[in-house]
């Protein structure tokens, strides 16, 4: 089988799981009360269960296109190891630092955790032409932080948006790359097809 | 008869005439009105020098909707029940905003118990409110009669010729205040003109339609209003900090991409795939 269509094949499997998981939002949720309580898979389910059709709609469009359109390369394996850690990360560190927040959903947090870790990979593999994602991403985040200081500001139809989320992760994703490059310095730089 | 009896008789039914009519018309100008600053600083208090203390909300917010009381005695005030009724519908205009807990109308013969910023926090701690929404209002009715009421000197036109104009002139204004600093936070009025025009015999109720009317138009107008403050008052806040925000236990949203973001990645993706 072709790499293209392994990937469309992966994509599709991808955005059915979303679809399924959607069926069980109440159970994969991001639920401070229900993770306390010993519901510890929430922590990586939460971003793969949205709160409306639209935001399912748009992050999933945003995923194929941020996938196809400049991540191709990256391979599956370092795809599900590298969401499994930043999901956990990202989930712990919103129940960390806001405390009143009882509960998150979405996979944007992790797109933008995804989107910094590997522009500075492949600016460092590939070309450098990825340090202007990275610079996108960051003046994306630093525009919804500086510019708001209420979270209920943004929406998606009728649910609010934890811009905080998108900040963590892509502060997470970029913290993780430079160590991974600082890691890797000197040793053989990591495979990629 | 003889021409000073004649002159007696003629006299006698002009002036019945005219008492008859004047009997009916109410032409006239009445008002009722309630003033914000009166309520919270009754008896000639002066307010506060300003304090540089900045309001603090915890959001999403508890918000008391009220009309501010008028001076009692007057008929042309509005029933508890109307009130309420118009209070509702501004309700239902916000009770959907996701920094809005909950929208509590506060009856006003609570808000008649007590004056002042005192009397406020009251009833704040009564239904746990943050922030207070105050109406206001001022209207003047006017009854008038127009040409064609010249037909009610036939008695009959009095029932069915509509010579009759009421005005009602309509003036609300909701101040928004943090109950905790007691600072105005935002405020939106709303005006209303209204004329109706009714026949001699249905005055007293016409006035009464155009005065009802003219609360409904201008708190509709006051609504809108409201709706444009409170965003103004947002992009305010962002800009200058006047108003600190932190959120109660409880609240909760997705991590979502929005459109904006979404059409530059795409754009940026079609662009890397050509240059390819």
């Amino acid at each position: 089988m072709g790499a293209s269509r392994k990937r469309v094949l992966g994509s599709a499997v991808f955005v059915l799981c979303l679809l399924v998981f959607q069926n069980l939002s109440r159970a994969l949720e991001l639920d401070r009360q229900q993770v306390l309580s010993g519901e510890i898979w929430r922590i990586w389910t939460g971003h793969f269960v949205h709160t409306n059709g639209l935001h399912l709609s748009l992050n999933i469009a945003a995923a194929l296109v941020i996938y196809f359109g400049f991540f191709t390369r990256i391979k599956l394996g370092e795809l599900l190891a590298s969401g499994f850690v930043f999901t956990a990360l990202i989930s712990v560190a919103l129940l960390c630092i806001f405390p009143a927040l009882d509960w998150y959903n979405g996979l944007s947090g992790l797109l933008h955790a995804f989107a910094a870790y590997f522009s500075i990979r492949l600016a460092r593999d590939e070309a450098k032409v990825y340090w202007v994602g990275l610079g996108i991403v960051w003046l994306k985040v630093l525009g919804e932080t500086t510019g708001t200081n209420l979270v209920y500001e943004n929406f998606i139809g009728d649910m609010n948006v934890i811009t905080d989320a998108h900040l963590i992760g892509a502060f997470i994703g970029t913290i993780t790359a430079i160590i991974g490059v600082v890691f890797w310095r000197g040793t053989a730089q990591p495979e990629h097809g | 008869m003889s021409n000073t009896k004649k002159v007696c008789v003629l006299a006698v039914t002009v002036l019945l005439l005219t008492s008859c009519a004047n009997y009916f018309g109410q032409d006239g100008r009445r008002g009722v009105s309630s003033s914000l600053v009166d309520y919270l600083y009754p008896d000639g208090q002066v307010p506060p020098k300003h304090e540089e203390t900045t309001p603090h909300l915890r959001l999403p917010l508890t918000v008391g909707l009220a009309f501010v009381p008028s001076q009692q005695g007057t008929s042309f005030m509005l029933p508890e029940a109307k009130k309420t009724q118009l209070l509702e519908e501004v309700k239902q205009k916000f009770v959907g905003l996701d920094y809005v807990k909950e929208i509590v109308i506060v009856p006003e013969t609570y808000m008649r118990s007590s004056k002042g910023f005192e009397g406020v926090g009251q009833i704040a701690r009564l239904y746990g409110l943050d922030i207070v929404a105050l109406v206001s209002y001022d209207q003047v009715a006017v009854t008038s009669e127009t040409k064609s009421s010249i037909l009610y000197w036939t008695i009959v036109g009095a029932y069915f010729i509509k010579g009759n104009q009421n005005q009602a002139t309509t003036f609300v204004d909701t101040a928004v205040f943090d109950v905790n600093s007691r600072k105005m936070l935002f405020r939106a009025p709303g005006v209303s003109d209204i004329q109706q025009t009714s026949t001699l015999v249905e005055v007293s109720r016409g006035n009464r339609e155009a005065r009802e009317k003219g609360f409904e138009l201008a708190m509709m107008d006051m609504s809108t209003n409201l709706s444009a403050e409170l965003d103004r008052f947002k992009e305010k806040i962002k800009q200058d900090k006047s108003v600190q925000i932190t959120h109660r236990q409880g609240y909760g949203g997705g991590g979502g991409v929005q459109w904006p973001f979404l059409l530059i990645i795409i754009g940026l993706a079609i662009f890397r795939v050509v240059k390819r």
